[in-house]
């Protein structure tokens, strides 16, 4: 009986966890999400100075806010959209509109993938 | 460098912890549900200890399912004889009194060469001197040999050894067993005069064992309590 407990308490504490990881990950990819939309209004609107702290901004964010999804999330997907949000920055420096709206696709993408991948949906489970 | 073995001693201990809290059961013989376990576990634990890319925890969460799920069914199997009987299968007979059954070997795929190679390797390798041969749960072949070819005991030596037959399980855990019964060609109602003789119920019987000639040893739930370990 006491394993059968044990059990119980084992499977609910997992449960949790993927509920609580889940979560947390949606919440700061929808923050990251949130601050792109932003990026690409001020960028519109034609703010250079703007567009470029925000640009900034959302790399520094990037790597606060995924720095706990790397303990459930594989590695090599994070750092994929990592190195966009630096490449989104670096094309405002240099004065490059179209790789920016490559990159800023790219990004949104890929954040949409980091949304989508702790989701238990059919087409993830399977 | 270091990642690396600080992730390996993680999920070293951590498969060391799942194997103590599944208890001795995994370190024995396999039941079906063990095996799957035992495989899955070591390659759930290998591949997040190589790829320095995965989460440690894509391993570990995994691990802790395997073990939970692995405590509760064996734990409802526990409970739930039917469970049993549809996870592990029940004990078969492939010899009965001294005769081979064909179609057990065949419905169990075990070879005569299978038989003959499970009796050698319990030192028996005359397959007319065994009764009794069981294929069990786990796979492996228990055999019980003709009085006149099993090793003399003390009690044996002081005189005559009688053909007493298996001694075999009737009451397991207070559930009679169909299977048992069969086997040493018992009736209810000699399982209820032994309950009777005893003064104990059904359910009060830890095991019963009843030999074809209707000797039997029996041991209440009270009598066994100091056995639990």
């Amino acid at each position: 009986m006491k394993r059968l407990w044990l059990a119980g308490a084992l499977l609910f504490m997992v449960a949790a966890l993927c509920v609580v990881s889940a979560t947390y990950q949606r919440q700061q990819v929808t923050l990251l999400i949130e601050q792109l939309d932003a990026l690409e209004t001020a960028y519109r609107a034609d703010e250079k100075q703007k567009t470029l702290h925000l640009a900034r901004q959302l790399t520094t964010d990037y790597t606060t806010r995924t720095n706990w999804i790397s303990c459930f999330m594989n590695h090599e997907a994070l750092a994929a959209a990592g190195e966009t949000t630096v490449a989104l920055a670096a094309c405002l420096e240099e004065d490059n509109p179209e790789e920016f709206l490559l990159e800023t696709a790219k990004l949104r993408k890929q954040l949409e993938v980091l949304y989508q991948a702790e989701l238990p949906v059919w087409q993830n489970i399977l | 460098m270091s990642i690396s073995v600080i992730r390996t001693i993680i999920l070293y201990l951590l498969i060391v912890l799942a194997m103590r809290i599944m208890g001795k059961r995994q370190l024995g013989e396999l039941q079906p549900t063990e095996l799957v376990v035992t495989l899955l576990l070591s390659d759930l634990a290998s591949v997040p200890m190589q790829d320095n890319g995965l989460p440690l925890l894509n391993g570990i969460l995994p691990i802790l399912v395997l073990v939970a799920m692995e405590l509760l069914i064996s734990g409802l199997m526990l409970k739930l004889p039917s469970l049993s009987r549809l996870i592990s299968g029940s004990p078969v007979p492939i010899i009965k009194d001294g005769h081979v059954d064909k179609k057990a070997m065949q419905q169990l795929r075990i070879t005569v060469d299978d038989l003959v190679e499970s009796l050698r390797q319990q030192d028996i390798f005359d397959l007319q001197q065994v009764q009794y041969a069981i294929a069990e749960t786990n796979g492996h072949i228990s055999a019980f040999c003709y009085p006149r070819f099993q090793s003399a005991t003390i009690g044996d030596v002081r005189g005559d050894t009688e053909d007493t037959g298996m001694p075999v399980v009737v009451i397991s855990d207070g559930r009679l067993s169909d299977w048992g019964m069969t086997l040493c060609e018992l009736k209810k109602t000699h399982v209820q005069k032994i309950l009777r003789e005893n003064h104990c119920r059904q359910e009060e019987v830890f095991l019963l064992t009843v030999t074809k000639t209707g000797d039997y040893f029996l041991l209440t739930h009270e009598q066994a309590k100091g056995d639990n370990a």
